[in-house]
């Protein structure tokens, strides 16, 4: 609990200092990231000596919290992207804008802590509306009509988790997880429907495609630091609140179809987008498909490599959007691509892309091959090569476009990237406590006979569609505000019977 | 007799209604309105399914035996708050943009910001 | 084009209705739970923290973290107005001038109820515990007393007569004590330490909720005033 305390305590305090003292701003963001990881470490010894624990915020009756291996997983990231994000940031924003960026940290920390159904609601929409302020803080309107849906969508999705949370309280009369997890609870028709609300709620704060069709604009449109934070740590905030669902109820099959759907459709857009920035957004919600997929399957192996890879993937994809960021061609189109782009910004593109096609030694290559060993049916293993094979396709795409340009020299934003890069090649080495076998054991297997050729054919289908892909281009309609809401209430329907009549 | 499930079925209705009108208008204003009429439908769920019969406000007083359940009007109060804050975001929002783009037509908006953010791309 | 637009309302109505239809299905087949948490706190609460009022017991003691993150909900709010209040200052002036048509009734009632529905304010702030009442209704009282003065004498006017700077890192002070405070009595070490003070804790976050959700609502209200008419 102290862990608790000093790292969310630091962030609220210091994120408030700065807005009474205004000034000092960097320095005190930093001694906040200090006090961050002194709560995570604190965590993680007594996790290490006691293993998960609960504890209730508030005394019995209170609010219940619990600390696991995917709590600890996500601290990490969020510490790992702060630092990050702050090197990149250096002095040059306004007072406001660190205020909010610690306030938003620690809800995120506060977010992988809670175990209480309603605290889940209340930190989701903390963590939305920090995130729809640090969108429009750009001051350009495209970035304000961005937030804007998000705004809307974020709010009625909520609404639609309440109901669930509603429905939920007055058939089990509890709201903590660890509570609702233990009881005899009947799994009813009452009981999946209200699950059904949860899930289909958070699923659009959680980067699934049918769902969170706001997405791409509010990540492409912002400032370079907000996206690399939202599309590394915010949406994982609707994916860990689905796992915490998921703990009440056997929800297994129905992450895998999302985790299908997403990560299909989500690379087949990325193959039409035409802006870096767009395409990271849509690889975002392809991404997701692994993790989710992998708490689908319920084995051990599937969940750690679903949990490894929300860690990693939150990093590869921090570091992709600093890249993009650093090299300020973001949001022009790749066709059209001039002037020079600094080698740091090259350096990142490289390692985030390796990491995110998934070979080795870079960290998601660990992730994905755990998620396929955890998984035993033969349609899921075959999806998930196909989104890999989309994954590659789309990289070597966003590569082969942006490293024909010429290149200079300086080494500004180098810090932050050389950083992430590091952490993206290193996490490898952190897998061996928490796997039996050494990593190692991985490489030799037929994973990495996957990878290579995944990798090779997505080059050759690259190069094979070229010029196609260079003529087609995207259909909006599902992304406006009308049709998103048509399309999640929609998909509301699908889970709801999914859940209903499927055994 | 109303129930509480009878109240909560109404609740659920004016959510819908409350959605429809969010799809299908095209006036921005129109949209928040409606989300504001979609969130509070939802408090309004939440209590109606902790609905108890004939009992007193939970405020413990002499002599009272059935109080209603405090649990759902705790955490309402919570739920109204973020209500305001949305409110009251998404109200600033909509100013900013109408003082830009001079529209309050959502589809036109949608337009412009395409152009904006594409500057001639074709996303 | 019209065409598509019939298909989607009788999409959108097919949507809602189903929608409609799950959730009565849900709610008429199922029964409410006799022994859940809202009696555990009914038979506790008073006990334990000497408050009549179970349902500020819950919020300002039980839980209180979720107030605490719902207290920044509403600062994020406030903060995100005074940012775009800030943005769009250089533009048209607004329709708040002295001369637009205000009755001479709203003027007169508003400088006589201000005084009134302040302290009205602050009573329902401070008698939380006893019924019902508590930090956001009692500070958005007193905030709609200052909305009644803005409209009586002009946003302009009353915005001219405090300093802003000073009032918000005021208000974020408040937040900063609001939050120590919360999080010391939330911890292991705070309970015991507050052990038989359990109300005057809880009177005391009210208090705190209260003022800062007073400047709070007035900062919001003021900048909608001030902008009202506009285009």
């Amino acid at each position: 609990m102290i862990g608790f305390s000093l790292a969310i305590g630091g962030y609220l305090t210091f994120g408030t200092l700065i807005l009474i003292l205004r000034r000092g701003e960097y320095y005190l963001s930093l001694v906040a990231w200090a006090f961050g990881g002194a709560g995570l470490t604190s965590l993680i010894l007594r996790f290490i000596q006691q293993g998960a624990f609960v504890w209730h915020v508030g005394g019995r009756g209170g609010i219940e919290m619990r600390c696991d291996l995917p709590a600890l997983l996500f601290g990490g990231l969020v510490l790992s992207l702060n630092l990050a994000t702050l090197l990149y940031m250096g002095k040059k924003e306004e007072g406001t804008f660190y205020a909010l960026y610690n306030y938003l940290l620690a809800t995120a920390f506060s977010l992988e802590l809670s175990h209480d159904l309603f605290n889940i609601y209340v930190s989701i929409e903390l963590l939305s509306l920090i995130s729809i302020l640090l969108i429009g803080y750009g001051k350009k309107t495209y970035q304000i009509w961005a937030g804007l849906k998000y705004l809307i969508l974020s709010s009625l999705s909520m609404s639609l988790y309440l109901l669930g949370v509603a429905l939920v309280y007055r058939i089990s009369g509890t709201l903590s997880i660890g509570a609702l997890k233990s009881e005899e609870l009947v799994i009813g028709k009452g009981l999946k429907i209200g699950l059904a609300l949860m899930v289909v709620g958070l699923a659009v704060k959680g980067g699934i495609f049918f769902f969170s069709m706001w997405l791409p604009e509010a990540h492409a449109s912002s400032e370079t630091v907000v996206s690399a934070l939202l599309s590394g740590m915010a949406i994982k905030g609707g994916i860990f609140g689905i796992l915490r669902v998921a703990e009440i109820a056997d929800l297994g099959a129905l992450l895998i179809v999302l985790g299908g759907a997403t990560g299909i459709f989500g690379a087949l857009y990325a193959l039409m987008a035409k802006t870096p920035k767009k395409i990271l957004s849509f690889h975002t919600m392809s991404q997701m498909s692994y993790i989710l997929i992998g708490f689908g399957s319920s084995s051990a192996l599937g969940i750690l490599g679903a949990s490894l890879h929300l860690v990693f993937h939150g990093l590869f994809k921090g570091l992709l959007f600093l890249s993009a960021g650093a090299s300020g061609a973001g949001r022009r189109s790749l066709y059209s691509l001039e002037g020079d782009i600094p080698g740091s910004a090259k350096l990142g593109l490289v390692v985030g892309s390796l990491s995110i096609v998934a070979l080795p030694p870079f960290d998601a290559f660990f992730s994905k091959s755990l998620c396929m060993e955890g998984i035993s049916s033969l349609g899921s293993k075959a999806t998930l090569l196909a989104i890999g094979l989309g994954t590659v396709t789309s990289f070597v795409k966003l590569n082969w476009y942006m490293l024909r340009t010429g290149t200079s020299y300086s080494f500004f934003k180098g810090k932050s990237i050389v950083l992430l890069s590091l952490l993206v090649l290193g996490s490898a080495a952190f897998l061996p406590p928490l796997l039996e076998t050494a990593p190692l054991h991985l490489l030799g297997s037929e994973h990495l006979a996957e990878s290579l050729i995944t990798f090779f054919l997505g080059t050759a289908l690259f190069f094979f569609l070229k010029e196609k892909l260079k003529k087609t281009s995207l259909w909006q309609f599902p992304f406006s505000l009308g049709n998103s809401v048509c399309f999640f209430f929609g998909g509301l329907l699908f889970v709801a019977l999914f859940l209903l009549y499927m055994p | 007799m109303v129930t509480g499930s009878f109240a909560a079925s109404i609740a659920v209705l004016v959510f819908a209604i409350g959605t429809g009108g969010l799809i299908l208008k095209n006036n921005l204003i129109m949209k928040l309105l409606s989300l504001n009429i979609v969130n509070t439908s939802s408090i309004l769920f939440f209590i109606a399914v902790s609905y108890r019969q004939g009992v007193q406000a939970p405020i413990i007083g002499p002599g009272k035996e059935l109080y209603a359940d405090p649990l759902p009007q705790a955490l309402v109060l919570t739920a109204i708050v973020i209500n305001f804050g949305v409110l009251a975001l998404s109200l600033i929002f909509a100013i900013s943009i109408v003082r830009r783009y001079h529209t309050l037509d959502v589809k036109k908006i949608q337009r412009e910001a395409r152009r904006e953010f594409g500057s001639g791309v074709e996303d | 084009m019209k065409r598509m637009t019939d298909y989607k309302v009788y999409l959108v109505i097919f949507l809602l209705a189903a929608f409609s239809g799950l959730m009565v299905f849900a709610l008429f087949s199922t029964q409410r739970e006799e022994e859940d948490l809202g009696q555990f706190y009914l038979d506790q609460a008073f006990a334990k923290t000497g408050a009549n009022n179970v349902v500020s017991a819950i919020y300002l003691h039980y839980r209180a973290y979720d107030t605490l993150l719902e207290v920044l909900v509403f600062s994020a709010a406030v903060l995100g107005v005074s940012l775009f209040a800030r943005w769009e200052k250089d533009d048209s002036g607004g329709v708040d001038r002295r001369s637009s048509v205000e009755s001479s009734v709203i003027e007169g009632s508003g400088a006589l109820l201000f005084s009134p529905v302040v302290l009205l304010g602050v009573y329902i702030t401070f008698s939380a515990h006893l019924g019902p009442g508590g930090g956001f209704a009692g500070g958005v009282i007193g905030g709609t007393a200052v909305l009644l003065v803005s409209l009586a004498i002009g946003a302009r006017e009353v915005g001219s007569r405090f300093n802003e700077e000073r009032l918000k890192r005021f208000e974020y002070l408040i937040i900063f004590l609001l939050l120590s405070f919360v999080f010391f009595s939330l911890s292991d070490w705070g309970i015991a330490l507050l052990e038989g003070m359990e109300l005057s804790s809880l009177i005391a976050i009210n208090a705190a909720i209260g003022l800062k959700v007073f400047i709070g609502t007035w900062a919001v209200l003021h900048f909608f005033i001030e902008h009202r008419g506009e285009v």
